[in-house]
């Protein structure tokens, strides 16, 4: 039987959550840290007590992590557990949009935002002692564009030239030339050490043993794993933002979503991740469990095919679009979580607009215009015609999920009352993705998960028709050239009249119809203190949390 | 129990499953589908005999419903693999040398993969599936042992006086054996054909489960185990009645075969 | 004897060949590939690269052949590795599940034979009918439904609880033990109808033999008749029946795995089919050749010692 740790006296406790407490100094568009405290975590669960030091927590997941290099990881699982045991230069906070010091302790910009300055923090190490330097950020930036590794996020270092290491805790990112995202883009992505990895290629590393037993620096390092059973991880002792309160964080793995739920309402584990609806409803009232709900990540759209003669005008798009109550569909399906989605630039992002010309439910305006178009239904058979050809078309999906069922079930049905005649119809992923690329495809059901840059110009911009990112194939002149002048804005203040009018213009153009957000929705065991579950992740204060003394397990 | 007995409760109880899912949902009172979200998951009630599921539907109805169709694939599968097997091993049996060993090589070789691996490989190669090809699959993985049996009977007939009679008589060898073969091979196929209907329900039923074979929208009893199963803790009731009913129809088609087989070796017995 | 058994052993090599390839060839047809489920639902633009799945069938049986079998396309690890990694929990499973088979079996059969005209002869017959009747998954999951989440006995799933909490050696196999009952009773009831049945009917015959009589008339005690003349004479049907049911219960292992969320090699062909990802399901593909054809040629080898006949002659079986 594990022995209970005994609370360590007061003063690392202080310096503990005065190191975590600390402003980093910063410059150009740095901000100050804002992860959750200590102190402020005790008194937000209204818990009495301050945090105890010992503890284990459990957290049930879905699949085993896969790998710890980020550059070959595909699933959020495997990002999860990463972030466990190792850092970014510096970290996104989803909530204020701003980016939150980590390895680098400031960073400041130069020639007009040309150069990026990273310094790095002095007491960052490695598990093995080795300090963090700049010679790991720029291996790590070597490998994040290496054409081998085809990292998947490698498209966003594309506008950095070179990195450049004067000394051992400078590294000096230099762009092709100043842009808004050049800080974000710059910063992304885990740091990792280049004296244990240099020298290896690509397929060695993706099939190394350190990608299954990293090194890293981050609060917590792996101790043990079972493939396909779990991994344990425990608090490091020289992470540089203080020990964790917590000693373990234990992962368990369970491939069926409904024993997870079980094994978390049994007190078997104190974490399940992207809780269902009813499990979340159920539980979230319970005093045992506390829920958090993240909004804004995850939205439901519909891509219209533009290219299709039935879908050709804009305005038959916008009334298709008028014919959807989504706030009835979003009731049902989601059981009333999540929010309305209007365009893929989520609420807290800087480049957001509210009050978008999105067309709103008016089924009658939307028969008005479908008339207007030439669509009527002259053989009175509920269905329209045009030149002898009828409004009828396949809605493709392939998710496996409910949601994805559901809400096609939905569109369906309301489209029928005005005449539109929809089969809804689930595909195997492979033939999916194949008519999606070339356009073989009248509308799909899609579900897409939020970047936390301004991603506008991938939806709309015609250089990515034909096998990228703009499945609509959707083409107008006006988005182009906003988002053109948007990319090579130096400043967000510069950028924002573009991003703006370029949402106005796919508003009105409704190539995608946006739903809903599906929200992300998160169970806590009660015992776990401190837990603060945002927009910044799931663990994202993971340092902070604890468990007091009466309430541990062993 | 033997004899007649099994033989007439067989019949009854595979007679009870076909009537209910032939007529049976019809004859429901027209249980109210609902919209999404309306009455779900209601226990076994007065006017919801079984329970409702998450999406309000009544169980029962759902049984019924599923009983047409995992009988109907069935039984299909088994018609097709019988054919399949029964011309396999005619064909080896009569024809012998070459043909004999290329035949039974199949054979071994089909089955040497775990049955519900193959049915699981297969259906994910045709995606989405629909009645014809999951009984092409379920047929295509359980016709071997129609085929060794067919073969052993006529390899056990072939030595026998009545072919060497019928060709004796001028009969074209091909001839007199499928007019005096088949009749004595056809009883042991059928029974062996009726065993084997169990077993089908089961693949089906596995795929079912797995989330494969049969579309969502296709009531089937694997399919309702599988939401069961997610619903176990709330709704119980979901995923247990499936099963028993998979349970009945197996022991009612295992009931009828056995009994058939025994009727036939009573017969077989007095000449 | 040796010439036998030489002949056995490259027919099985053969056969394994044949599936290999076989298998091989059908996994080229299966559409899609391993990256387009990693996106799922998601815009094609952002899905993760896969390395392209293996050439030519040759290539990959001649790598085989070293212990080579690729790479897995969803975990970017050696397949061998994957499997190696596996086979011990489904030993475990599978072993156990025909420890209760053989235990339950074996038991019924022999109490249903010797014991016949008692009041629980009727009641254990059927019941073991409708054993054999029962659907491996719902048996499972009933199994589940009573002992872990209503009584709250056992556990739901998984192979153990806290994988790291510290346990004596006992603690661990208690622990372990606990999350095998019910897995290698889904495994092991099914069959154990069948092979219960089948002694039974084989003790009944055997009983009623000439040699059997003598036996009893020479005084020797009934329970020593029963177990060893009769016993033995059904032993090699027996053994036949049981290197028969070897397919299933690899394939019972699958379906058993994925209620139980045990992680083995049925639980990773499974799950390789839905994502595709071909290296894995050539390999699994192979392993249960492979056993299958062990399975077959133990029994052949045991059926054969113990019937001298075989071994002289006959090449049919």
């Amino acid at each position: 039987m594990r022995k209970h740790r005994r609370v360590p006296s007061a003063v690392p406790l202080v310096l503990g959550v005065a190191l975590a407490l600390s402003p980093a100094g910063c410059g150009g568009g740095g901000a100050e840290r804002t992860g959750g405290s200590a102190a402020a975590g005790a008194t937000a669960t209204g818990a009495p007590g301050e945090p105890a030091r010992g503890g284990t927590v459990t957290v049930v997941v879905g699949h085993d992590v896969r790998t710890f290099i980020d550059w070959f990881a595909v699933s959020t699982i495997d990002l999860e557990m990463t972030g466990q045991v190792f850092r970014p230069l510096a970290e996104h906070d989803a909530a204020t949009d701003e980016l939150v010091p980590a390895l680098a302790e400031s960073w400041s910009l130069e020639d007009g935002g040309r150069v990026i300055e990273f310094t790095l923090r002095d007491d960052a190490a490695w598990e093995d002692g080795t300090p963090v330097t700049s010679r790991d950020v720029a291996f790590t930036h070597r490998m994040q564009t290496d054409a081998e590794v085809d990292w998947v996020r490698r498209g966003d270092k594309r506008r950095i030239a070179r990195v450049e290491t004067p000394d051992d805790r400078t590294a000096r990112f230099v762009l092709d030339a100043p842009y808004v995202d050049g800080l974000y883009d710059a910063a992304l992505g885990f740091i990792y050490p280049a004296h244990l990895l240099e020298g290896m290629s690509p397929a060695e590393l993706a099939g190394s043993e350190f990608a299954k037993r990293p090194v890293g620096c981050g609060p917590f390092r792996l101790s043990q794993r079972q493939t396909d059973i779990g991994l344990e991880f425990t608090a490091s002792d020289t992470y540089y933002g203080g020990r964790s309160h917590l000693d373990r964080l234990v992962v368990r793995v369970n491939a069926d979503p409904k024993t997870r739920a079980i094994l978390f309402e049994q007190g078997d584990v104190d974490l399940l991740r992207m809780a269902g609806t009813e499990e979340f409803d159920r539980m979230a009232g319970d005093e045992r469990f506390r829920g958090f709900e993240v909004p804004y990540r995850t939205f439901l759209y519909v891509t219209w095919n533009v290219e299709q003669p039935e879908l050709a005008e804009a305005r038959v798009r916008r009334a298709l679009a008028m014919a959807l109550d989504r706030e009835r569909m979003r009731g049902l399906v989601l059981k009333g979580h999540g929010a309305l989605c209007d365009g893929p630039v989520a609420p807290g992002s800087w480049a957001y607009v509210a009050g978008l010309p999105v067309p709103a439910f008016d089924p009658d305006a939307a028969s008005a215009l479908l008339d207007e178009a030439g669509w009527k239904d002259g053989d009175a058979d509920g269905v329209r015609e045009k030149d002898g050809r009828p409004l009828s078309f396949t809605l493709a999906f392939a998710g496996r999920g409910g949601v994805f069922q559901d809400t096609a079930t939905l569109i369906r049905t309301q489209l029928e009352s005005i005449g539109v005649e929809v089969k809804a119809q689930r595909r195997e992923p492979a033939v999916f993705f194949d008519e999606l690329d070339e356009g073989r495809f009248h509308a799909v059901l899609l579900n897409e998960t939020q970047a936390d840059k301004v991603d506008l110009a991938a939806y709309g911009h015609s250089r990515e028709i034909g096998g990228g990112t703009n499945t609509a194939r959707w083409f107008h002149p006006e988005f182009d050239r906003a988002c053109d002048e948007a990319g090579r804005a130096a400043t967000r203040e510069q950028a924002l009249p573009r991003w703006r009018r370029a949402q106005e213009v796919m508003a009105e153009g409704q190539p995608y119809t946006f739903l809903y957000y599906r929200p992300r929705m998160h169970l806590v065991s009660a015992r776990v203190r401190g837990v603060e579950i945002g927009p910044r992740g799931l663990f994202a204060n993971v340092s902070d949390w604890w468990i007091s003394l009466e309430e541990r397990r062993r | 129990m033997r004899g007649g007995p099994r033989l007439i409760a067989g019949a009854l109880l595979v007679g009870i499953l076909v009537l209910s899912g032939a007529v049976g949902p019809l004859l429901l009172a027209p249980a109210a589908r609902g919209e999404i979200g309306a009455q779900s998951l209601e226990p076994p009630s007065r006017s919801h005999l079984l329970g409702t599921d998450n999406l309000g539907m009544d169980v029962l109805e759902r049984l019924l419903l599923g009983a047409r169709t995992s009988l109907l694939v069935a039984c299909l599968a088994v018609l097709g693999a019988t054919l399949i097997g029964a011309s396999a091993g005619l064909g080896a049996g009569l024809l012998g040398g070459l043909a004999d060993t290329a035949v039974m090589r199949t054979v071994d070789y089909a089955s040497a993969f775990p049955q519900v691996m193959l049915v699981i490989f297969l259906s994910t190669l045709w995606g989405e599936g629909s009645v014809p090809v999951v009984v092409a699959i379920i047929a295509a993985t359980t016709w071997m042992s129609t085929a060794r049996l067919v073969r052993a009977e006529v390899l056990s007939l072939r030595e026998t006086e009545l072919l060497a009679a019928a060709v004796a008589s001028g009969a074209s060898r091909l001839r007199a054996a499928l007019a005096h073969l088949l009749p004595n091979v056809m009883g042991v196929v059928i029974v062996a054909a009726t065993l084997r209907v169990g077993n089908a329900i089961l693949l089906e039923t596995s795929l079912g489960f797995l989330g494969l074979g049969l579309p969502e929208e296709t009531p089937t009893w694997g399919r309702m185990i599988l939401d069961g199963w997610r619903q176990l803790r709330s709704a119980w009731w979901i995923a247990t009645f499936p099963g028993i009913a998979i349970t009945l129809a197996t022991v009612g088609f295992n009931l009828l075969g056995d009994g058939l087989g025994d009727a036939q070796r009573i017969r077989r017995r007095r000449g | 004897m040796l010439a036998w058994s030489a002949r056995r052993l490259a027919g099985a090599v053969v056969l394994v060949v044949l599936v290999a390839l076989g298998s091989a060839l059908v996994a080229q047809l299966v559409p899609g590939d391993a990256r387009d489920l990693l996106a799922e639902g998601t815009r094609r633009g952002a899905s993760a690269r896969a390395p392209d799945p293996a050439a030519s069938p040759w290539r990959w049986l001649a790598g085989a052949a070293r212990g080579d079998l690729g790479q897995s396309l969803k975990y970017r690890q050696p397949v061998a590795a994957l499997i190696a990694e596996r086979i011990p929990r489904t030993l475990a499973l599978t072993v156990s599940g025909v420890a209760i088979q053989l235990l339950v079996g074996l038991g019924a059969g022999l109490v249903l034979a010797a014991r016949r005209g008692k009041w629980y002869d009727g009641p254990l017959s059927s019941t073991l009918y409708v054993l054999d009747a029962v659907p491996a998954f719902w048996l499972g999951i009933m199994l589940i439904l009573v002992f872990a989440v209503q009584l709250g006995w056992l556990p739901i799933s998984g192979t153990t609880g806290d994988p790291f909490a510290e346990r004596t050696l006992f603690e661990e196999l208690a622990e372990r033990a606990r999350h095998l009952v019910l897995p290698a009773l889904t495994l092991g009831l099914g069959g154990a109808a069948v092979i219960a049945r089948f002694l039974r009917n084989s003790l009944l015959d055997a009983l009623s033999s000439g040699f059997v009589l003598a036996a009893r008339a020479e005084g020797i005690p009934e329970r020593r008749v029963v177990l060893r003349s009769a016993f033995r004479a059904s032993l090699l049907p027996l053994i036949t029946i049981f290197g028969l049911s070897f397919p299933g219960l690899l394939g019972g292992a699958v379906i058993v795995e994925r209620v139980f969320g045990w992680p083995g090699i049925g639980d990773l062909a499974a799950d390789a089919v839905f994502s595709r990802d071909v290296p894995v399901i050539m390999g699994t593909n192979l392993m249960f050749a492979v056993l299958v054809v062990a399975g077959n040629l133990v029994a052949d080898a045991l059926y054969a010692a113990a019937d001298p006949r075989i071994r002289l002659g006959r090449s049919e079986r």
